[in-house]
C-alpha cells in the first residue's frame, strides 16, 4: 500500500516501529504537494523547515529520545491559525505578508506531541464564505471534480486531506466550515463543543462561534488529533476547564442502544432528492448497529441562519476592526489618517469581507442593535434550549450536512443567499456551542460525496467519534479516494 | 440655529451670572496600581522606551486573546467599596468600537451594562460653608483597558504621527458622577478627597503628572427666568490633567455658557452635547474638533470574555481588609485626639504615612496638641523644603517621642527644641546625641540666681522700666541672659527675675 | 439595553426604497443622511472606515438589502417574554489570571510586521 493510503494512526505505528522515515513520510507528502497543488490550489505556503523537522526527529528517535505521540505525522494546519516565523495570511491580502511572531495554542501542542507542520492550507478570506472561492489566492478545487468548489471555509484542508497531499489538517469552523467542506470532499470533520480546543491564535472571524478542529479521513484520526489539541487553556478565557475524554478508548464501544433523533425540518424542501436518499441509507447503517431512531424537534433552528448572519457579521465587523494599516504588513496610502484607513480596509479586504462588515457594523450602529444583535442572541438562546431539550431524550442528532453535494465554481458567487443556504444544517451547532462531526456516506450517481452531520451534547466528542467510527467500521466511504489523475468535469 | 424658547434677548440681560446654578459632573480615569496589564502580562510601568512594553495580546496581534487580571478586579472592588458603591455580582466586558491609531484592536474592552461598581456616594466639604459637608453620589465606576499614545508633530502638519502601544491595555477604573458639583471648587474638593481616598487604599497613585489621574467635567447651566428653568447646552470638557485645569476650566466654562446664553438663548433643546478642550496658555475653552459618527460607539458584549461572578465572601474579604479612610481619620484626630478640624484635615491630607507618624509622636508622648504643632509645622516644613515624603524624614517617629518629652517636660524649651532637631535632621542623629553636639546641659540653681543678679545690677535702666509696669522690658533681660549661658531656661529666668526685681 | 431602536425592518426594507439605496430612513444619529445623495451603504462604509466607490457602494447597498431582508424573518420569531441573550461561551466559569509579569515580546519583533515604523515607534499618516 503507498504511503498516500495509509491512515495517520498507521503512519505513526510504522514510524514509531521503525518501518518507516519522518523524513520518508514527509518527502512523500511534499512530492505529492509539488505535483497536485498546482491543481488544487489547497495549500497557500508550504514549510521550508518540515524536512529539517522530519530528519530532527529521525536522529531523536534514532538516539533512543522519548517523541511525542505523533512524531514525524505531517499536518496541514489552516492559515487562519498562527504558526510563529512562517506567513499566516487567513486567505486575505490584508495578511499577504503577516508573520505572527507567536504559535497558536493547538500549534504549540501539536508541535510538542512532534507533529510536523507541512504547510499552511487555502481559506475564504477570514474564513468568510462556504466555497473558498473568496480567497486572496485563488480558489481551492475539489479533488473529486476539480471544476467544482471543495466548500468552505476550510476548503484547503478539506481538498488537501481528499487529494492526499497530507494524511491529516487542521481547520476551523464558524457556521460549518469545517463540516460542509468535508462533506463536500468526502471526508471526515469535527467541529468541537466550544471551549474545548483553545481559539489562541485562531485569527478570530465570530468569536463566539468560532472553533477549531480536525478534518481527517476517518474518525479514528480526529480522535488520535483531539486528544492532542483538545483542553483548557489559561491563554483563551472561554476555554472549558471541563474534563477532556479519551476519545481513543471509547470509539470501539458499540452503538447498540445508542439514540439517535432524526428532525424532520432537516429533510424537507431544499434538500437534493438525492441526498435525501443517501442520508436515509445511512440511517439504516445505524439501525443495523444497534441505534434507535427517534424523531425530535428544534422549532427554532429555522431561524439559524438568519440569527447567525446577524451574529457572525456583527462580531466580525469588531474582530476586523484591528486591520487599519498601522500595525500588520498591508496598507495603501492615503493623505491623511482616515484616507489611508479608507483606502486600506477598501483594498486589503475582498469583495465578501467587506459586505459583512458592512453588515456587522449597521446591525451595531446605534438605534438597531436591539433589532438585530439582541433579538438574535435571544433566538440563539431558545436555539440552544431546543438541543438541551431534545439532547433529554437523544443521544445524537442525525442529519444530511449539507442540502447538496459540492456546487461549482462560480455558481453562486453572484448570490450571497445561496451561498449562505450551504450552512443551513451546519450552523446551528455552531449557535448552540455543542459539537458535530461529518462523515462522507455513499456518493451521488455522478461520484460527488455527500456527508451526514451527528450532532451531540456539549462535551461529548468522543460519542459523536465513536457513532462515526463504528459507522465506518462498517462502511467504506471514507476510504475511498478520487482516482487520479482527478476529473475536471462533472 | 433658532432657540426653541421664546425667551427675549432683554429679559435675558436682566438676569445675574450668580442668578445661575452650576451643574457639574465628573468622569475620572484612574490608573490601577497593578504590576502587569488588564488583559496581558506586560508591565505597566511608566516612563520605559517606545513600544519596549508590548506583546501580541496589547497590540492587538490576529488570533490573540485577553485575560482579565485579578488585581485589576480586586482593586477596583477595594475602590468601590470606599466610595460607598454596591458591588456587581456580575459583571461583564463589552467592546466600545472606534478607529484610533493608539487603539489597536480597534475597539476598547470597556463596561457598558454592568460596570463592577454600581451606585455610591463620596462626602467633601461644602463649599459655601466648610463646616457643613455635601454628598456627590457616584453613578457607577468601571474597569477599561487604556489606549496607547499618540505623537503628532505640531510643527509640521504633513509630518508623520509616532505610536506608542506601552500603555495600551493599562487598567483604569472610570469612576462617573452625577451632576451633583455645583461650583470649581467642589470639584476640586471632590477631586482631592478621591484622589486621598484612592491613595490610603493604595488602589492608585493618582500622580496626575504621568497621566494616573485624568478627568472630564460635564458642565450646563440652570439660569433662571421669570417662572421658567432655563438649562444650557451641556459641554464636555475633556482630558483636564491638574487640579487647577479643573478649577479654572469650570469658572471659565460657565462665565462662557452664560455669556452665550444671553447673546443667543440656545438651550440644552437647542443643541447637542458639545466636547471641548481646556487650552492652558490662553486659559480658555477650544471647541474640539470631533468626527461625526465618534458618538456611535457600537458597544456589544466581548464575545473572548466571560462575565466574572462576584462572590458575596469575596466582597466581605476585602472589606474586612479595608484600612481606616481619611474622612474616618479626621473624625478620629479630632474626636480622640482633640485636633482642631482644621489642624485634622492638614495632618490626614499629608496621606497615610503622616497620619501613622503623627499617631505614634501622640500616642507617646501624650501630648496631641504638641505633636501636632510641631508635626504639622516644623515636620512638614522640612519635607515641603527636602522635598521628602515622610518614610524618607531621617528622624524616626520614636526618636522624635523623646524629643517631645523634652520640650513637655520643660527641659528643652521651643528655641532650642527646634535647634535639637534641625541638628537631629541634618545628622541623622537621636535627641540625645543632638543635645550633646549642642553642648546643651542644664544650668544649675545657684549659677541661675547669680546670673540673674548680675543682670540686675548692670542694667538698673530696665529693671526701672519693669517696676514702672513694663513688663514686656523683661524680655530684654531674658535675651541677655540667653547670651550669656544658651542653656539657660527663659521661663526660669523670668521666673526668678520677676521675683527678684518684686522684692 | 442600548438607545432605543428607532428604525424596524420594515422601515428600513419598504417598497417605496429606490431599488439601491438605502436611504429613507429617519434621520439616525450615527448614520444621519445630510443629503439625499449620502445614502446609508455610505454612511456606513464610513463608519467602517472602507472605501467603495460609486459601482461597489450600489453593488454592496444591493446585496445589503437583500440579506436584510433575509434576516428580517428574525422579527416573526416569537420569543417567551423573559429570554435571555444567549451571547455565547460557557456561562458560569471565571477565567482570570494572577497579577504577574511576562516578558514582552521584544520591540524589533513587534514592529516587524509594521507597513512603517522608524524602530521605535509605529508611524501613521498625520491625524487630521
Ligand atoms: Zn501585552
Amino acid at each position: 500500500m503507498t504511503l498516500s493510503a495509509l491512515d495517520a494512526d498507521v503512519i505513526v505505528d510504522q514510524l514509531n516501529a521503525g518501518e518507516l522515515t519522518a523524513t520518508d513520510c514527509v518527502q512523500h507528502f511534499l512530492n505529492r504537494i509539488e505535483s497536485h497543488n498546482p491543481d488544487l490550489n489547497a495549500f497557500i505556503s508550504v514549510s521550508q523547515s518540515a524536512l529539517e523537522q522530519a530528519e530532527s526527529i529521525d536522529q531523536r528517535r534514532k538516539a533512543g529520545q522519548t517523541l511525542g505521540c505523533l512524531a514525524g505525522l505531517p499536518i496541514a494546519i489552516k492559515d487562519g491559525i498562527c504558526v510563529a516565523g512562517q506567513p499566516t495570511t487567513a486567505g486575505s491580502r490584508m495578511l499577504e505578508n503577516f508573520t505572527p511572531p507567536y504559535d497558536a495554542t493547538i500549534v504549540q501542542r501539536l508541535k510538542s506531541a512532534d507533529a510536523i507542520i507541512i504547510g499552511k492550507t487555502n481559506m475564504d478570506e477570514f474564513a468568510m464564505g462556504s466555497s473558498t472561492e473568496n480567497s486572496f489566492f485563488g480558489p481551492t478545487n475539489n479533488p473529486w471534480a476539480t471544476d467544482r468548489v471543495p466548500g468552505g471555509s476550510s476548503g484547503g484542508s478539506a481538498a488537501c486531506i481528499a487529494g492526499r497531499l497530507a494524511p491529516v489538517a487542521i481547520g476551523s469552523d464558524t457556521g460549518g466550515s469545517i463540516r460542509q467542506p468535508a462533506s463536500f470532499c468526502g471526508i471526515t470533520g469535527l467541529k468541537p463543543t466550544y471551549g474545548r480546543v483553545s481559539r489562541y491564535g485562531l485569527i478570530a472571524f465570530a468569536s463566539s462561534l468560532d472553533q477549531i478542529g480536525p478534518m481527517t479521513r476517518t474518525a479514528k484520526e480526529s480522535a488520535l488529533l483531539m486528544s492532542v489539541i483538545a483542553g483548557f487553556d489559561p491563554r483563551d478565557s472561554t476555554s472549558s476547564k471541563e474534563q477532556v475524554s479519551d476519545f481513543l478508548t471509547t470509539l470501539e464501544t458499540p452503538l447498540k442502544g445508542i439514540r439517535i433523533g432524526v428532525c424532520r425540518d432537516h429533510f424537507d424542501e431544499g434538500l437534493d432528492l438525492e441526498v435525501k436518499t443517501k442520508i436515509n441509507d445511512a440511517i439504516s447503517v445505524f439501525k443495523q448497529l444497534g441505534a434507535d431512531i427517534k424523531e425530535i424537534e428544534l422549532p427554532h433552528t429555522q431561524s439559524a441562519v438568519a440569527a447567525y448572519y446577524v451574529i457572525a457579521p456583527c462580531e466580525a465587523s469588531s474582530n476586523l476592526a484591528r486591520y487599519d494599516g498601522v500595525r500588520y504588513t498591508f496598507r495603501a496610502q492615503g493623505e491623511d489618517l482616515e484616507e489611508m484607513y479608507r483606502n486600506t480596509r477598501g483594498q486589503g479586504f475582498g469583495d465578501e469581507v467587506k459586505q459583512r462588515i458592512m453588515l456587522g457594523t449597521y446591525a451595531l450602529s446605534s438605534g438597531y442593535y436591539e433589532a438585530y444583535y439582541l433579538k438574535a442572541s435571544k433566538v440563539r438562546r431558545m436555539i440552544k434550549q431546543d438541543y438541551e431539550e431534545a439532547f433529554q431524550n437523544v443521544d445524537l442528532i442525525l442529519g444530511p450536512t449539507t442540502p447538496t453535494p459540492a456546487f461549482k465554481l462560480g455558481q453562486h458567487t453572484q448570490d450571497p443567499l445561496a451561498m449562505y443556504l450551504a450552512d443551513i444544517y451546519t450552523v446551528s451547532a455552531n449557535l448552540a456551542g455543542i459539537p458535530a462531526i461529518s462523515i462522507p456516506v455513499s456518493p451521488s450517481s455522478t461520484g460527488l460525496p455527500i456527508g451526514l452531520q451527528l450532532q451531540g451534547r456539549a462535551f461529548e466528542e468522543n460519542t459523536l467519534l465513536r457513532a462515526a467510527h463504528q459507522f465506518q467500521n462498517t462502511t467504506l466511504w471514507h476510504t475511498t479516494s478520487p482516482s487520479e489523475p482527478w476529473r475536471t468535469q462533472t | 440655529m433658532n432657540p426653541t424658547s421664546s425667551s427675549q434677548p432683554n429679559d435675558r440681560h436682566a438676569v445675574k451670572f450668580n442668578d445661575a446654578k452650576i451643574i457639574i459632573g465628573l468622569e475620572v480615569h484612574v490608573q490601577l496600581d497593578t504590576d502587569s496589564k488588564l488583559f496581558c502580562g506586560c508591565s505597566t510601568r511608566f516612563g520605559e522606551d517606545a513600544n519596549s512594553q508590548t506583546c501580541v495580546v496589547c497590540t492587538g496581534m490576529p488570533g490573540s486573546l485577553p485575560v482579565i487580571n485579578q488585581r485589576a478586579l480586586e482593586l477596583s472592588i477595594r475602590a468601590g467599596l470606599s466610595l460607598n458603591c454596591q458591588i456587581a455580582r456580575s459583571t461583564k466586558w463589552d467592546r466600545k468600537n472606534y478607529f484610533y491609531p493608539d487603539l489597536p484592536k480597534g475597539y476598547q474592552i470597556s463596561q457598558f451594562d454592568q460596570p463592577i461598581c454600581g451606585p455610591g456616594h463620596l462626602e467633601i466639604d461644602a463649599s459655601e460653608s466648610p463646616s457643613k459637608s455635601r454628598r456627590i453620589r457616584i453613578e457607577r465606576a468601571h474597569l477599561e483597558e487604556d489606549a496607547g499614545k499618540s505623537i503628532h508633530d505640531e510643527s509640521s502638519r504633513r509630518q508623520d504621527s509616532k505610536i506608542d502601544l506601552n500603555r495600551t491595555g493599562t487598567p483604569l477604573l472610570e469612576i462617573v458622577t452625577h451632576p451633583d458639583i455645583r461650583t470649581a471648587a467642589e470639584a476640586k474638593a471632590f477631586l482631592s478627597e478621591l484622589k486621598l481616598i484612592l491613595n490610603y487604599i493604595d488602589v492608585s497613585d493618582c500622580n496626575m503628572q504621568q497621566g494616573n489621574l485624568r478627568c472630564d467635567a460635564n458642565i450646563n447651566l440652570h439660569i433662571p427666568l421669570g417662572e421658567e428653568q432655563i438649562a444650557t447646552p451641556i459641554v464636555e470638557i475633556k482630558n483636564l490633567n491638574s487640579f487647577r485645569a479643573v478649577e479654572r476650566s469650570i469658572t471659565y466654562e460657565a462665565q462662557r455658557q452664560f455669556e452665550v446664553w444671553q447673546e443667543h438663548g440656545l438651550t440644552i433643546a437647542d443643541a447637542p452635547k458639545q466636547t471641548r478642550g481646556w487650552n492652558d496658555p490662553t486659559q480658555t475653552t477650544t471647541l474640539s474638533r470631533e468626527k461625526e459618527d465618534s458618538a456611535d460607539y457600537r458597544y456589544f458584549p466581548d464575545p473572548d470574555l466571560i462575565a466574572v461572578k462576584i462572590e458575596e465572601s469575596k466582597i466581605q474579604q476585602i472589606q474586612s481588609q479595608l484600612v481606616q479612610l481619611p474622612s474616618e481619620l479626621r473624625k478620629s484626630l479630632v474626636e480622640q485626639y482633640n485636633l482642631k478640624p482644621e489642624d485634622a484635615a492638614v495632618i490626614v491630607s499629608q496621606g497615610r504615612g503622616v497620619v501613622d507618624y503623627f499617631l505614634e509622636v501622640a500616642d507617646g508622648c501624650q501630648d496631641s496638641r504638641i505633636a501636632n504643632n510641631w508635626i504639622g509645622q516644623e515636620v512638614l516644613r522640612q519635607l515641603n523644603e527636602s522635598n521628602q515624603t515622610i518614610q524618607q524624614y531621617p528622624v524616626s517617629p520614636q526618636q522624635f517621642t523623646e524629643l517631645l518629652k523634652l520640650v513637655i517636660a520643660g527641659t528643652l524649651d521651643q528655641t532650642r527644641g527646634k535647634e535639637v532637631l534641625n541638628e537631629m535632621v541634618e545628622h541623622s542623629i537621636s535627641s540625645q546625641q543632638a543635645i550633646q553636639q549642642l553642648g546643651i546641659k542644664p544650668v544649675d540653681n545657684n549659677e541661675l540666681v547669680t546670673l540673674c543678679e548680675k543682670l540686675i545690677d548692670e542694667n538698673q535702666e530696665v529693671v526701672e522700666q519693669i517696676q514702672a509696669g513694663n513688663q514686656k522690658a523683661i524680655g530684654m533681660l531674658i535675651g541677655k541672659a540667653r547670651k550669656i549661658n544658651p542653656n539657660a531656661n527663659p521661663g526660669l529666668i523670668k521666673a526668678m527675675l520677676s521675683e527678684m526685681i518684686s522684692s | 439595553m442600548l438607545k432605543s431602536s428607532r428604525a424596524s425592518f420594515s422601515l428600513f426594507l419598504t417598497k417605496e426604497d429606490s431599488p439601491h439605496t438605502l436611504s429613507k430612513l429617519d434621520p439616525v444619529e450615527s448614520l444621519m443622511p445630510n443629503t439625499p445623495e449620502q445614502t446609508i451603504v455610505n454612511q456606513v462604509a464610513k463608519l467602517a472606515r472602507i472605501h467603495l466607490d460609486e459601482q461597489q457602494a450600489e453593488s454592496s447597498g444591493k446585496k445589503l438589502e437583500q440579506i436584510l431582508g433575509f434576516v428580517s424573518q428574525l422579527e416573526q420569531v416569537k420569543l417567551p417574554e423573559d429570554v435571555t441573550p444567549f451571547f455565547g461561551a460557557i456561562e458560569s466559569v471565571n477565567a482570570i489570571r494572577e497579577d504577574q509579569l511576562q516578558t514582552s515580546v521584544p520591540r524589533e519583533k513587534i514592529l516587524d510586521n509594521a507597513p512603517e515604523s522608524d524602530g521605535e515607534f509605529y508611524l501613521v499618516p498625520p491625524v487630521f
